[in-house]
């Protein structure tokens, strides 16, 4: 059980942060409801039906694509950038390439070529402007720095609103990538938290060496934890009232000094409970009742308890075999105990500085 | 459940990636359509075992025309769907069978796949594949492990009805008191750690 008890101490203080920042950064992710995270707050839901036919306009045929495309398509689909149309392009290694749907390139050797998209900075904030519902202002558009994670050609647009708005849209699809603002990215830190992902290139990720290894150590944190729990309840601790009271007399050599009835609990905590009633300091520990510091040890003057393991490492055989037992592992009973000079003088210590 | 890869939960291991088939030229143009359903949108080009097909929404119906000849694309039979499954299917299972929704997906499934072939493999990861009826695609798999993941995250969560929703008040209540509990536990491990001769207890 010692060892136990020393697996569960230093786990704790091994894992106990990460263990903190599960439960506040998990119990804040559930609190605060989803909407306010919400970095489309000001996000315009694009329009599904397409307000002007766009047929007339279309002059370059499915097949044309197929015909004048580098790498074989898997996929083509019909899309509308800022009212004209276009086509999106799945190439068979997974990339999207977006051309224009009525207009075609002739090349200086009088060859035709698809025309790809390539908006300017005024219709990238038009666009920006479109999906953006509420009326702050919109900065120009800017250009990203390499090491992010927006496709290449993604600008980001921030508009002065009381959450610092931000939109990013791609020159190259007319598409927008996504509205953040710095509630999302509180959502996001939390997350980062949470997952203990601390350097990811994009999304969460799930499986991170770190978070492996502190969920197995928090398993056996638990268990070792559980097992304690157990042996202590087994002991008798917690349970709370016992059916008749108990009375224990506490004797400095020979001398009757205090008189205590008890109802459940181990001597120790009964005893000074006692003593804080009459504003004494009682038994000095320095483990509270760990069974690690051997500072509660008491006399039984009469029929001592079997020694239990905590004694058994604390206490020499002789005084195990003299009735010399650890205060805090023992629950109480009809019993007389004798404490030693050195503890009656610490007895009446001024409570005052009890936490100095 | 850290431990397990989350790409082998998300079944990504279940099926290879097909050897796509690229498109080739169509005798139905995308205007003749336009000129037909003036509505379409979302209008899309792709194809399923060799014959191309364009699917979009018209009137916030799904759509699926054969793009050679403009005429409807008949749902897949149950035979095509298993020889879809089969072909993208790693394991080393054999079809135990298969069933198709139409109107109520599988607790395991979004409702936006229907309507979907269901093909169950017999190996011991109990896989399904997910393929539409209408666009013959592999819409999503799902293995024991999945399953298991669910109700892990059900169990994560405590959202033991949707599974899906985490802003519940029992997690709330749960969480708060892990909270109270971890201080305490702080607490004590101060305590313990702290040689200071002047606490009691
Ligand atoms: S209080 Fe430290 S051993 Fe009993």
């Amino acid at each position: 059980m010692i060892r136990w008890q020393q697996l569960h101490k230093w786990l704790g203080l091994l894992i106990g942060l990460q263990l903190l920042l599960w439960i506040v950064t998990g119990l804040l992710l559930n609190m605060i409801p989803s909407v306010w995270f919400s970095a489309s707050m000001h996000q315009q839901q694009s329009a599904s039906a397409q307000a002007t036919p766009i047929s007339l306009q279309i002059t370059v045929s499915i097949n044309d694509v197929v015909r004048l495309s580098h790498l074989p398509l898997s996929d083509i689909e019909l899309i509308t950038i800022l009212a004209r149309p276009a086509y999106q392009l799945t190439q068979v290694n997974g990339q999207q390439v977006f051309v224009w749907a009525d207009t075609l390139q002739t090349t200086t050797k009088h060859q035709q070529v698809l025309s790809r998209v390539s908006l300017t900075d005024l219709q990238i904030h038009q666009i920006a402007r479109a999906s953006y519902r509420g009326d702050a202002k919109l900065a120009p558009a800017k250009a990203l720095k390499h090491d992010n994670t927006m496709p290449v050609g993604t600008l980001m647009i921030t508009a002065n609103d009381e959450v610092d708005t931000r939109i990013y849209v791609n020159r190259h699809s007319g598409s927008v990538i996504a509205h953040q603002n710095n509630r999302s990215d509180y959502q996001q830190w939390l997350l980062m938290l949470h997952f203990m992902d601390y350097n990811s290139e994009n999304g969460v990720s799930f499986n991170h060496f770190w978070t492996q290894i502190i969920a197995v150590l928090s398993l056996i944190f638990i268990i070792s934890g559980i097992r304690l729990l157990v042996y202590q309840l087994h002991q008798g601790h917690f349970w709370p009232i016992k059916k008749r009271p108990v009375t224990i007399n506490l004797y400095e050599s020979q001398q009757l000094i205090a008189q205590i009835s008890a109802h459940s609990g181990c001597m120790l905590d009964n005893i000074n409970k006692h003593a804080n009633a009459q504003q004494a300091k009682g038994l000095i520990t320095e483990c509270g009742g760990g069974g690690q510091c051997g500072q509660c040890v008491v006399l039984y003057l009469s029929t001592p308890p079997s020694a239990c393991e905590y004694d058994i490492a604390k206490l020499s055989k002789r005084k195990l075999a003299l009735g010399y037992r650890l205060s805090c592992q023992h629950i109480i009973s009809n019993a007389d105990l004798g404490l030693s000079p050195q503890q009656v003088s610490q007895w009446y210590e001024n409570t005052s500085d009890v936490n100095q | 459940m850290v431990l397990m890869d989350i790409d082998f939960i998300h079944g990504d291991t279940l099926t290879a990636t097909p050897n796509i088939v690229t498109l080739k030229p169509v005798s139905y143009p995308i205007t003749t359509l336009l000129q037909h359903y003036p509505d379409a949108n979302k209008i899309r080009l792709t194809q399923r075992q060799g014959q191309a097909f364009y699917q979009f929404s018209s009137q916030s119906q799904l759509i699926i025309l054969n793009a050679d000849t403009g005429l409807p694309l008949a749902p897949l039979t149950e035979q095509q769907a298993k020889h879809i499954a089969v072909s993208a299917y790693t394991g080393n299972g054999t079809v135990s069978s298969a069933h198709l929704f139409e109107q109520d997906a599988p607790s395991e499934l979004n409702p936006k796949w229907l309507p979907v072939w269901q093909i169950n493999f017999a190996d011991i990861k109990q896989s399904s594949l997910y393929v539409s009826a209408d666009t013959g695609e592999i819409v999503t798999k799902r293995h024991v492990y999945w399953r298991l993941f669910d109700v892990m995250w059900m169990l994560h969560i405590m959202d033991y009805d949707t599974r899906d929703n985490i802003h519940n008040n029992l997690l709330t209540l749960m969480a708060s008191l892990s909270l109270l509990t971890a201080l305490f536990g702080t607490m004590l491990l101060w305590f313990r750690l702290s040689h200071n001769k002047k606490v009691t207890r």
